[in-house]
C-alpha cells in the first residue's frame, strides 16, 4: 500500500463570515506524527473541522489533497472513505444506535462490502482489549451518557477499527486524567506505521510525552507560525506562548494557569 | 347469502333505508340487527361530517372527502388457494405464525387457515356475519355495547353498513398461545370497505390478535372500521393493529376496549404507516379494579399523508393503570396530529396513568403536533404526560458522515435509533420485524 500523503496548501476558511484560517500550509505523510499546538482561538479546531468537511466551515481559498485527490471537493463521507478520520473533541450522542452497530455500519461503508459478524466482533473485541474497554461498552448507545473519558476512548476505538490513512485528533487529551491520556496515547502509538499519518491537535504538551511527535507546529491567528521538532513543545511547556507573541510582535496576554479545563 | 353474491351497492347518497332493510334480511340477519342498522343509518344521515369546529377533529381536513359518493361494498371473489393471495397478504400470513388466520377482501371473507384445534377448545373466531348467524346469542348484547352508535358520523356508518369485520370469543379460562390473525385486503376494484369487529374474552381468557390492513390502491377509497373489545375478570388481550393502506385511502378507525373485569389487561400495539388521510383512535375504559393497559404506537408519515391519532385512557375504577407511548417519524410533507387524553374520574383512586409522545421530523415540509391533555377529578392519583418534537441533528449527521456513512445511511441509522426504545416495547417479535420493515420502506 502506498504511503499516504496529505498536503494542505494556503488553506483559508471562515465560519459564518468570520475568517479563521488565513493560509495554512502543512504536509503529513504516513508514519509521521505532527502536533499542532496553539492558544485558544488560534484556529486549531477550525482546521480539523475544515479538513473533515463540516458544513459550517466555508473554505475560501487554498488546496487540500490526499494522495493527489482533491479533498475539498469531497463530502464528509467521501473524505472518510478516502481515508481521513477526525477524532472529535465533543462527539455527538446518537440515541438508540449501539457502538457496535454504528462501527459495523461504518466499516461496511468504508469497505464497500459486508463484513461477516464473527470477523467484526473479533476485530472489535481485539481493539477494545487494547483500549482496556469493557466489552459491554459495545452495546451501549453511541456516546449517550458517556463520561468524558469514555467518549475519548470511543473515538480511539473508532480510529483503531476503521484504520484510516490520516487521523486528526482534536484535543483528544482534553478533560482526561493522566492515566487516560496515557491509554489514549499508547493506543495511537500501536497504530503508528507507514500506513497512518497523525495530526495531534492539543493545547498542552502533556499528551506529547507519551505520543511523541516527529514535528511540532504552532498555530497563531489562523496560520502555522513556527514548525520544529519536539523541542518546540518543550519550550511551550516551559515558557508558554508569550515569547512567541513577542517574536511575532503581538501584545502579551496573561496566560491561563489552570491546565486543561473546559 | 354473502356480499359477494350481491350486485354493487348504490352510492351512499342514493341508498334508501328500505333497501338497507331488505339487504339485512337477505343476509339472514335477525330483526334486532336490522333495526340497529336502520337506527344507525338515520343517525349517520343526521350527524355532520366532523369539521374544524369539533375539537377532536379540528386538525384534520375532511372537506375533500367525497363521503356520499362511495358505494358501501363491491362484490369480491374469494381466493381458491394460498397461491392466489396477493403477495402482501401471503407475507402477513407467513410472518405472524398464527394459529388461525382470516383474510377478507373488500369486506368479503376470502381465505382462512388453521383454527380446527381452537374450535375444539370453544374459541370462536370467524367473520362477524357468520357469527351473527351461528352464534347470535353471543353477538347480541355485546355488539354495539362498547362504542355508542353516534360517537361520530363514522361509528354510525360502521354500525349501519358493516359487511366486513370479525368476531372473536374466547371462553373462560382458555389461553390461546399462538396469535390469531386477521388481514383486510383492499383490491383495486374496491370503493368503500365498512367493517365491524367484536372481541370478547371471558374471565381468565388470554390471547393475541393481530389485525392488518393493506391494499392495492390506484383509486381513492374509504375504510371505516370499528373494533369493540370486552374483557372479563383477569382476561388478557394483546391487540396489534397494523395499518398499511395504500396512499389513496381515507381511513377512519376507532377501537374501544372495555376493561370491565377486575385485573383485566389490554396491550395495544399500533403501526400507522399507510393511507392518505388516516384517523385512528382508541379509547380504553379502565373500569374493573386493577385493570391495566399499555399502548405502543409507531407511525411514519411521508409524502402528503396525514395521520390523525386520538388516544384516550379513561379511568373510572380503583387502582387502574395505563401507559401510552407514541413515537413516529415524518418525512416529505407528512403530517401527524397526536392527541392523547388521560381522563381520571372521581372515585378512581390510586390510578396511575402516563403518556409520552415523541416525533422526529426529517424534512422541513413535514409537521408533527402533539396535544396531550389531562382531565383529573380525583386526588389520589399519579398522572403525567410528555411530548417532544425533534429534528435530525446536523451535528449528529456530520459525526456519522465523518465515519464514512452516506447522508442517507446516517439518516437511516438515526431514525432506527430513534425508534429503538419503542420497538423494545412492541409485544411480538414478528410484529416488531414488520414495523421495522415498513420503516425501512419509508426510508428507502
Amino acid at each position: 500500500m502506498a504511503v499516504p500523503k496529505l498536503v494542505i496548501e494556503n488553506l483559508q476558511a471562515e465560519v459564518e463570515g468570520t475568517p479563521i484560517l488565513k493560509g495554512v500550509d502543512l504536509e503529513v505523510k504516513g508514519g509521521e506524527v505532527h502536533a499542532i499546538m496553539g492558544p485558544n482561538g488560534a484556529g486549531k479546531s477550525t482546521l480539523a473541522f475544515t479538513l473533515a468537511g463540516h458544513p459550517r466551515y466555508q473554505v475560501t481559498g487554498g488546496r487540500v489533497t490526499l494522495n493527489g485527490e482533491d479533498v475539498l471537493a469531497m463530502s464528509p463521507d467521501e473524505r472518510a472513505r478516502a481515508g481521513l478520520f477526525l477524532a472529535f473533541q465533543y462527539p455527538s450522542e446518537v440515541p438508540g444506535v449501539t457502538v457496535a452497530n454504528f462501527l459495523r455500519t461504518a466499516l461496511n461503508e468504508l469497505r464497500g462490502e459486508e463484513i461477516p459478524a464473527r470477523d467484526f466482533l473479533k476485530l472489535l473485541h481485539e481493539k477494545m482489549d487494547i483500549l482496556q474497554m469493557d466489552r459491554a461498552f459495545a452495546n451501549r448507545y453511541l456516546n449517550e451518557g458517556f463520561s468524558g473519558g469514555e467518549k475519548k476512548r470511543n473515538e480511539m476505538l473508532q480510529l483503531a477499527v476503521l484504520q484510516p490513512k490520516i487521523a486528526i485528533l482534536d484535543e483528544t487529551d482534553s478533560g482526561l486524567d493522566i492515566d487516560a491520556v496515557r491509554v489514549v496515547a499508547e493506543s495511537v502509538n500501536r497504530l503508528r506505521g507507514p500506513e497512518l499519518g497523525v495530526i495531534v491537535i492539543t493545547h498542552y504538551s502533556r499528551i506529547l510525552r507519551y505520543l511523541v511527535p516527529d514535528y511540532v507546529h504552532i498555530m497563531f491567528g489562523g496560520r502555522i507560525v513556527r514548525s520544529g521538532g519536539r523541542e518546540l513543545a518543550d519550550k511551550l511547556e516551559e515558557s508558554g506562548y508569550n515569547w512567541l507573541r513577542r517574536e511575532l510582535g503581538l501584545e502579551e496576554v496573561e496566560e491561563e494557569v489552570a491546565p486543561d479545563v473546559r | 347469502m354473502s356480499v359477494d353474491t350481491l350486485p354493487r351497492a348504490p352510492k351512499l347518497a342514493d341508498l334508501e333505508e328500505s333497501a338497507l332493510a331488505d339487504l339485512s334480511r337477505q343476509w339472514g340477519e335477525p330483526e334486532w340487527l336490522t333495526e340497529a342498522r336502520i337506527a344507525a343509518w338515520r343517525r349517520f344521515l343526521e350527524l355532520p361530517v366532523p369539521d374544524r369546529h369539533m375539537e377532536v377533529w379540528n386538525r384534520i381536513n375532511l372537506r375533500p372527502l367525497p363521503l356520499m359518493e362511495f358505494s358501501a361494498w363491491v362484490p369480491a371473489e374469494p381466493f381458491r388457494s394460498e397461491e392466489e393471495l396477493p403477495e402482501a397478504v401471503r407475507r402477513a400470513l407467513g410472518e405472524a405464525g398464527a394459529a388461525h388466520s382470516l383474510v377478507q377482501v373488500d369486506g368479503t371473507p376470502a381465505f382462512r387457515r388453521g383454527g380446527e384445534e381452537l374450535a375444539r377448545r370453544g374459541v370462536i373466531f370467524c367473520d362477524l356475519q357468520t357469527a351473527v348467524r351461528e352464534h347470535p346469542d353471543k353477538v347480541r348484547g355485546a355488539l354495539g355495547e362498547v362504542v355508542p352508535v353516534d360517537r361520530d358520523k363514522f361509528t354510525a356508518l360502521s354500525t349501519a353498513l358493516w359487511t366486513g369485520g370479525f368476531f372473536l370469543h374466547v371462553p373462560r379460562g382458555v389461553t390461546v398461545e399462538l396469535p390469531l390473525q386477521t388481514v383486510r385486503w383492499r383490491s383495486a376494484a374496491a370503493d368503500a370497505t365498512i367493517s365491524r369487529t367484536l372481541v370478547v374474552l371471558e374471565e381468565g381468557a388470554a390471547c393475541t390478535l393481530i389485525e392488518s390492513q393493506a391494499g392495492e390502491g390506484g383509486r381513492i377509497g374509504l375504510d371505516c372500521n370499528v373494533v369493540e373489545i370486552i374483557l372479563g375478570d383477569g382476561a388478557q388481550l394483546k391487540y396489534v393493529g397494523l395499518q398499511d393502506w395504500d396512499e389513496d385511502m381515507w381511513s377512519f378507525a376507532h377501537r374501544q376496549g372495555r376493561l370491565a373485569g377486575r385485573d383485566s389487561r389490554l396491550t395495544w400495539a399500533f403501526g400507522e404507516f399507510g393511507g392518505r388521510t388516516a384517523r385512528s383512535s382508541f379509547l380504553t375504559e379502565h373500569i374493573g379494579r386493577g385493570a391495566e393497559s399499555k399502548s405502543v404506537t409507531v407511525f411514519f408519515s411521508s409524502g402528503v399523508q396525514h395521520h390523525d391519532l386520538y388516544q384516550t385512557n379513561l379511568h373510572t375504577g380503583i387502582q387502574t393503570s395505563a401507559n401510552m407511548d407514541v413515537r413516529g417519524a415524518l418525512a416529505g410533507r407528512g403530517r401527524c396530529v397526536f392527541r392523547g387524553d388521560i381522563e381520571i374520574q372521581r372515585g378512581a383512586k390510586k390510578t396511575s396513568s402516563f403518556e409520552a409522545a415523541h416525533a422526529l421530523v426529517l424534512e422541513r415540509g413535514a409537521r408533527a403536533d402533539a396535544i396531550p391533555s389531562l382531565y383529573i377529578d380525583e386526588n389520589d392519583v399519579q398522572a403525567s404526560h410528555s411530548a417532544t418534537t425533534g429534528q435530525v441533528d446536523e451535528s449528529q449527521l456530520f459525526y456519522l458522515m465523518s465515519r464514512g456513512l452516506s447522508k442517507n445511511t446516517a439518516t437511516k441509522l438515526i431514525v432506527r435509533g430513534f425508534f429503538e426504545p419503542i420497538m423494545e416495547q412492541v409485544p411480538l417479535e414478528s410484529v416488531r420485524r414488520e414495523f421495522e420493515r415498513l420503516i425501512e420502506r419509508k426510508l428507502s
